[in-house]
């Protein structure tokens, strides 16, 4: 909608980007971006507006604002994975994905805030702060907490916003900005997505260019798409997706960009349950609405199944095991030579590293070195990563033989819960939460398949409950067409921003109708 | 079985980070427990999985030089350097030993 009133003149690519920025400025409370590049994303609107003037938008895309998770490299703009080690690391060059993005003509707002080097599930393990989710401030919210809270509580009450692409969901959702990007390895992308009322879609592994994406792990990471409707994914996927010479883990087939059809009959669907995502800890509200999405589905005459992929509950456990090792691995580029924090010992290079390291990482991310480290070992290499290794291929053969047996799409719940107020979340350490959060999500990165959260319903405690949809691998086509139809049904409230946003209601009724394709 | 101080002093050797305190020790331990419910999965003939696009081709480019010469846009993100050398501090000499580094292992 917003680029159809970009072409059309009702709105300009300036005035766009300045409301936004504004937008930051009074929601600064949510703490989602780390870095607002103004003055480049004022310059690049101005662009985009001498474009449209000529009458040659770039695309759909262009004069759009956006929001990269902090993990992407970004040229010009401060890149610190929310931790210590990159503070004042400049990146040299754009990721492939953020480089595709403003070749598209869309203009960057700033990098968004996250669990330090994506390791977390609520991003409140950043060294800049934790993000607070925009539905803390929403009538919704206010309203069905009035009975509980006293205004000194109000401050505290405030919920998470799940983890770790957490500023990124803050900012779609609070409509800073049209889409963002996030990273998902664990469900990154989607838990947040989940937790913030958005579309959260991770694509099948080798679709999109990891190439400048700072790296968690190799074989599971993939960029996220953060948006507020299933059409607007849709849209930014066929600008991400391709194979990239920069990546090799990019496939080479021919990638072609799709607009998603609106399905009309279901008939032909066959939508499969599987009955482990029944974990232990899935709050009754959302088993009953699970089973009332089913329903949905079934009164339009799609064939619901329930199915079964029984190694589900060791793919918390194995992730575990690859992560920490994968990690390992990964973070040790972080020396402080070449770029980043750097100690000021310098005795010898060993203890200049050990020393750059002890300062530069916090606990999560020493933490997950150390496990992997203990688990590449000679004398354990065997017995924790191979077998890992191995019990990988099974559960990506859980899904195989699922998808081969007909079923074209599996629908789960994405989070046990909705989003818990922050208070309570740090009560338990990062690897217990990650542990317990991550379980409905992770089995897809470990398989390499696509997967979407699509928001459903609002919980008892007005916070908003998204469900997954999950696919063959490259099926994204289908795979968002179901989920725009499951979108169309639902019928997914708007947030109703109250505090954290002060000005001008009126003038921002554009944005607040939601998408912009 | 809990990790002895050899183990931990070894990984903090490996890792090049600390433990920090017993809640870092506690840390490694739990993820250990964590970790030893895989040998519950019978993985009998089943082969490891490196990655889920092992049935495909890996794309390799043309040895051909396409870019660089960007000696200075690298070197303005180290902190010391001269010339276009990063410059660390002498090489080729161990971590000090448990006993002679300032390390919450030491008390243990």
């Amino acid at each position: 909608q917003v680029s159809a009133a970009l072409k059309e003149g009702h709105v300009s690519p300036t005035e766009l980007c300045q409301r936004c920025l504004s937008l930051i400025k009074s929601t600064k409370l949510l703490n989602a971006y780390i870095t607002v590049a103004e003055e480049t994303a004022l310059k690049q609107a101005e662009e985009s507006e001498k474009r449209y003037r000529r009458g040659q938008p770039l695309g759909v895309l262009d004069g759009i604002p956006i929001a990269v998770k902090d993990n992407f490299n970004t040229a010009g703009i401060e890149t610190t994975c929310a931790s210590n080690m990159l503070k004042g690391y400049v990146s040299p060059y754009n990721a492939t994905v953020v480089q595709k993005l403003l070749d598209q003509g869309a203009v960057l707002l700033g990098k968004t805030n996250l669990d330090e080097f994506a390791m977390g599930s609520g991003s409140t393990d950043g060294v800049f702060g934790p993000v607070r989710n925009p539905w803390s401030y929403s009538r919704q919210y206010k309203e069905k907490s009035a009975s509980k809270a006293h205004s000194e509580d109000k401050e505290s009450n405030w919920v998470i916003t799940g983890g770790s692409s957490g500023g990124s969901a803050a900012a779609v959702s609070s409509f800073t900005c049209f889409a963002a990007l996030g990273s998902d390895t664990g469900g990154s992308t989607r838990n947040p997505a989940a937790h913030c009322g958005v579309v959260g879609l991770k694509p099948t592994y080798g679709l999109i260019s990891r190439h400048g994406l700072i790296p968690l792990v190799n074989s599971m990471d993939v960029p996220g798409i953060l948006t507020r409707c299933v059409d607007d994914a849709a849209v930014v996927l066929g600008s991400l997706a391709g194979h990239d010479p920069k990546d090799s883990t990019t496939i080479q087939d021919n990638f072609k960009p799709f607009e998603l059809p609106s399905l009309t009959d279901v008939s032909k669907l066959s939508i499969g349950i599987p009955k482990e995502y029944h974990a232990p800890g899935l709050s009754s509200e959302i088993l009953a609405l699970w089973s009332k999405a089913a329903d949905l589905f079934k009164n339009a005459g799609a064939k619901v199944i329930e199915v079964s992929l029984p190694h589900t509950r060791y793919s918390i456990v194995c992730y575990h095991v690859l992560c920490t090792a994968e990690v390992a691995s990964n973070m040790a580029r972080f020396d402080g030579l070449e770029y980043g924090h750097r100690s000021d010992m310098n005795k010898s290079t060993e203890s200049m590293y050990a020393a750059t390291r002890r300062e530069g990482f916090n606990d999560v991310v020493r933490g997950r070195i150390l496990s992997g480290n203990y688990f590449l070992l000679k004398q354990n290499y065997e017995n924790y990563f191979i077998k890992a290794q191995k019990v990988r291929r099974l559960i990506a053969n859980d899904f195989v033989k699922v998808f081969g047996s007909g079923v074209d799409v599996l629908l789960t719940p994405t989070t046990l819960t909705d989003a818990v107020p922050y208070m309570e979340f740090i009560k338990e350490d990062n690897r217990t939460r990650s542990a317990q959060d991550d379980i409905l999500t992770q089995a897809a990165n470990m398989a390499g398949l696509p997967a979407i959260s699509v928001p459903t319903a609002l919980s008892e405690r007005g916070l908003p409950v998204g469900f997954q949809f999950i696919g063959r691998s490259f099926q994204e086509k289908q795979l968002l067409t179901v989920a725009k139809w499951f979108e169309k049904q639902v019928k997914f409230p708007m947030i109703q921003l109250e505090e954290v946003k002060r000005h001008d209601h009126n003038a921002f009724q554009h944005q607040k109708s939601a998408s912009f394709s | 079985q809990k990790v002895t101080v050899e183990m931990l002093d070894h990984l903090e050797h490996l890792a090049l980070v600390d433990f920090r305190d017993a809640e870092g020790v506690e840390r490694l331990q739990k993820a250990i427990q964590f970790a030893d419910q895989l040998h519950e999965v019978n993985t009998d003939g089943v082969e490891p999985m490196d990655s889920v696009l092992e049935d495909r081709c890996l794309y390799l480019r043309e040895d051909d030089v396409t870019e660089g010469n960007c000696t200075n846009e690298l070197l303005k993100n180290a902190r010391e350097k001269v010339e276009e050398y990063f410059v660390a501090p002498p090489g080729n000499i161990p971590l000090p030993k448990l006993e002679e580094r300032e390390t919450f292992l030491q008390r243990s």
